[in-house]
């Protein structure tokens, strides 16, 4: 089975979701269950296999652009196999849970269709090979995001966060793309296997494609200072923020970062930016967290801090380090998305997310108290539950080290307490104390809502239980396809009493400590204020770029034709000037045979140089037109004589009716008038004089410039063979160029439509102005 | 604007002015000439109509409308690819054999010159319904 098929299948099942949910809503539900089981386990039997040391499964492919570079490839190694299962994983029970969330509302249809597209995606991006492919996944990620993030789109908030995540997000996918596509050229492949199989030959890419592919990783992931759309798009419903904050959308950065790993590992300021924004990050969101009061938004902060901590250990980026962050990252796959289930459902059920009303529903609401200790507990690194695995691992990684590492270490472990102390928030807050409300207005959630977290609880407890069994082959060999090389190792849940197990027990101690003495909302402070600032600066951008294309806009487009004309040319003469002055001022020369125009053609210049003086002062309309008239006459003159007849006999006929039609235009019109001041005048003149100038030049210029062997000769040899004609412009506009004469006159039947309804609706709407009737 | 004097002249010019096209149109392949001009010279004769004051006649050829004339020339420019594309190429020019006829000479048909008769039509109309548009106040 090609690895990709779980793609095709769940945009599949995306695009008939709406019809189906109206068909029957169980059909569907157990079609999806399905699906999304299949999908899981299709991606743990690659997973066994690759990492069993089999080959990893083939990617396909073909060509399906006209370029030699980019291809339609799928590969499934460890890295992203195993985040195919994380994704499909906790995509069941989102899936489930939303059937649960959104009961029969009529807007199921739309959110499922969103939500398995976004997982399709999600999907292409980490299973893609080709780097374009994966920036088609990555951008349609950011665009399904941004229609669940603004699912509840009737809020102007929450459209306002939906674009923003939008924005931050797509941008950086745009910055991404011009990384990848830069280093495909430069090694002139844009597989991701082949770039690592380049730096395990020992090349080193340059710097600016790596530094824009880490700017997208960046912005995906929400690090700082990308991080502020992240809390915002909480806006979403709760199962979307479930799956986009705990092991999708965000962990999509993370999963580019592990990709790219071996090539970023070549640049020490990279990784040490990584290292950098991750701390800050991971920082940011427990200062942040801090002062909420909305339990999803708690949530959301520890979210931002996790993905810093993982940033910081894929910057450091020690086989050690690199064991940490899977670890983590698993962890906190299955234990976020397990409490964001569970504070959607305490959501249903009081209708409330605010922490200060909540309280006591640890009665009500038995089941799920329990699996949000156990979540707690796992967040909380509490053996034998797998957070604490990746816990200690990260402490481990740190032990290990020496000098600053040990810096590392207590800032780890503070960030570790702190989320601790959040995550006992979050879990324990609303159910421990006096009831709040009675039981009779808790509206008890549906199974398929508790299921969610529950099941999470006990994921957490069996994978950190059989970690050194199940987890181990899939953790080393994902390891070593984020470093680059073998790396071997087994997992083992018991180190026995050594530091870092210590450090995870003060750590235990501290995290309840901390919570016992803060359990409410922390007050805000000046660190705050600083994080929200980068926010400020997002919306400033935003707003200056609004204000400034409106004014440019007004200033350029304003509704005067003249004014058209003058950016045109005034556009044309600098551009082309640029030009002029990069090929060092290249002089035009005369064309050769200029000598041999016969006098006929150098008497008419004096008259048309007469008669264009007097199309410009000239006071009367007509006067203008006619004299117009007498310059078009003498051009045809000269294409007689210098033997283009047809053109000749073109340009009379048209200058004639062009002639005729104006005057039937401007008869009616008051004479010409001076309306423009002199300034104004003056630069036109210089815009218009210099316009002439360039066109005359570049007339010269063509009958100069000889690149290849003129065409007429050839086509005047086929001309009567072929086209049985003698006329060779003739038979070039019928015969050899017939489509683009096809296509001239349809233009001009559509430019004659046009005038006729401008000029029918200017009438009409004149006329209804006047209140007189339309004729 | 009513002026006899065009009014005569219209309907004096008008044939003479239309056939005149036509022989532009049919010698375009080998001399000056073709659809194109073609189509303008045979547009001049409605605009002289327009231009008359008097409006253009009821019935016969000068009435027909430019709506008529501007499907009528795609359709046949269009139609002309056909064969070509049936014989290989999309737009590549079908002949039939030439033979001779008295006046014309050697004769060429093919459909190029159903093309050449497509814009014709093209541009008379296009002019057709400028000149009607513009003029439209006074009729």
């Amino acid at each position: 089975m090609p690895v990709e098929l779980p793609i095709y299948l769940t945009l599949l099942l995306a695009a008939l979701s709406p019809w189906w949910l109206a068909l029957g809503r169980r059909s569907f539900l157990i079609v999806g269950s399905l699906l999304h089981l299949g999908v899981f386990w299709h991606f743990v039997t690659y997973l066994t296999k690759a990492s069993g040391g089999a080959a990893a499964p083939a990617s396909q492919s073909n060509h399906w652009f006209p370029s030699d570079l980019i291809s339609w490839s799928f590969s499934g190694n460890a890295w992203s196999l195993l985040f195919g299962a994380m994704v499909t994983g906790v995509g069941l029970l989102i899936f489930l849970y939303s059937h649960g969330y959104f009961g029969d509302s009529p807007k199921a249809g739309r959110f499922f269709a969103s939500l398995l597209a976004f997982e399709a995606a999600m999907l292409g991006v980490v299973l893609a090979d080709d780097a374009v492919l994966l920036f088609l996944f990555w951008e349609l990620t950011s665009v399904t995001s941004f229609f669940l993030i603004g699912f509840n789109h009737e809020d102007a908030k929450t459209r306002w966060n939906a674009l923003q995540a939008l924005l931050v997000t797509g941008l950086g996918g745009v910055a991404m793309l011009a990384g990848f596509l830069i280093l495909g050229h430069e090694w002139g492949t844009l597989s991701l296997a082949g770039w690592r199989t380049e730096i395990a030959n020992g090349a080193v890419p340059s710097f600016a494609p790596l530094a824009l592919i880490l700017l997208g990783a960046m912005t995906k992931s929400a690090l700082f200072p990308f991080f502020f759309w992240l809390p915002n798009a909480m806006s979403a419903p709760t199962p979307v923020s479930g799956f986009l904050h705990s092991a999708t959308m965000v962990k999509a950065g993370i999963y580019l970062i592990g990709a790219v790993h071996p090539l970023l590992a070549t640049s020490k300021p990279l990784m040490e930016t990584l290292v950098l924004a991750g701390g800050i990050t991971a920082l940011a969101g427990l200062v942040l967290g801090w002062i909420q009061t909305d339990l999803k938004k708690i949530l959301a902060y520890t979210t931002l801090s996790v993905l810093g901590m993982l940033a910081l250990l894929l910057g450091l980026g020690s086989p050690e380090a690199l064991k940490a962050a899977v670890l983590v990252m698993l962890g906190h796959a299955c234990y976020k998305a397990g409490l964001f289930m569970a504070v959607g459902a305490v959501d249903k059920a009081t209708g409330t997310r605010e922490i200060r009303e909540l309280g006591g529903l640890r009665h009500a609401l038995a089941w799920l108290a329990g699996s949000c200790l156990f979540l707690a507990l796992s967040k909380s690194g509490f053996p034998p539950l797998l957070g604490f695995l990746g816990k200690e691992y990260v402490y481990k990684y740190g032990f290990a080290g020496s000098g600053l590492t040990y810096a590392l270490l207590v800032f780890l472990f503070l960030i570790n307490v702190g989320l601790m102390a959040l995550a006992l928030r979050v879990a324990l807050t609303p159910f421990r104390g006096p009831a709040v409300r009675s039981g009779d207005s808790i509206k008890r959630p549906g199974a398929l809502m508790l299921a969610g977290p529950l099941i999470m609880a006990v994921a957490g407890l069996f994978l950190g239980l059989s970690a050194p069994w199940l987890l181990s082959p899939a953790v080393s060999s994902a390891v070593s396809q984020i470093h680059g090389k073998e790396v071997e190792f087994s997992l083992k849940l018991w180190h026995g009493v050594n530091p870092a197990f210590l450090l995870s027990l003060l750590t235990l101690l501290a995290g309840t400590v901390l919570y016992r003495l803060f359990p409410e909302v922390g007050r805000p402070n000046f660190l705050d204020r600083i994080f929200h600032g980068f926010e400020r600066i997002y919306e400033a951008c935003y707003h200056g770029l609004m204000t400034g294309s409106a004014a440019v806009s007004r200033r350029m487009q304003n509704g005067d034709l003249r004014s058209y004309l003058r950016w045109f040319f005034a556009s044309v003469l600098v551009l082309s000037g640029v030009k002029w002055w990069m090929s060092g001022y290249r002089v035009v020369s005369w064309p050769p045979g200029s000598a041999d125009i016969p006098w006929a053609e150098w008497a008419l210049v004096p008259v048309i140089a007469v008669f264009l003086w007097k199309t410009i002062t000239t006071g009367s309309r007509i006067f203008a037109l006619l004299c117009l008239a007498v310059v078009g006459l003498a051009v045809a003159f000269v294409f007689a004589r210098l033997g283009a007849p047809d053109v000749a006999l073109t340009l009379l006929l048209v200058e004639t009716f062009t002639v005729i039609l104006f005057i039937r235009l401007v008869s009616g019109l008051p004479g010409l008038r001076v309306i423009s001041a002199a300034r104004e005048r003056v630069v036109d003149m210089i815009l218009a004089g210099g316009m002439g100038l360039l066109m005359a030049l570049l007339a010269l210029k063509v009958s100069t410039v000889q690149t290849n062997s003129p065409i007429s000769a050839t086509l005047s040899e086929w001309s009567y063979p072929l086209a049985k004609g003698k006329n060779i412009v003739n038979v070039i506009l019928v015969d050899f160029r017939a489509l683009d004469t096809l296509g001239e006159i349809t233009v001009i039947v559509i430019a004659a439509v046009g005038v006729r309804l401008l000029w029918k609706r200017g009438r009409g709407t004149e006329h209804k102005e006047k209140g007189e009737p339309t004729s | 604007m009513s002026s006899p004097l065009l009014q005569i002249g219209a309907r004096v010019l008008s044939w003479p002015l239309v056939i005149v096209s036509l022989w532009l149109l049919y010698r375009g392949h080998n001399l000056p000439g073709g659809g194109f001009i073609g189509g303008l010279l045979a547009a001049s004769a409605f605009v002289l109509y327009d231009l008359s004051g008097a409006g253009r006649p009821q019935s016969g050829l000068f009435s027909v409308s430019p709506f008529v004339f501007m499907p009528l020339g795609l359709g046949l420019a269009v139609l002309s690819a056909v064969p070509g594309m049936l014989s290989g190429r999309f737009m590549q020019g079908v002949w039939l054999p030439g033979f001779e006829l008295p006046l014309l000479g050697k004769v060429h048909l093919g459909t190029p010159l159903v093309f050449d008769i497509g814009v014709y039509l093209a541009v008379t109309g296009f002019i057709i319904l400028l000149s009607e548009t513009l003029t439209e106040e006074e009729t």
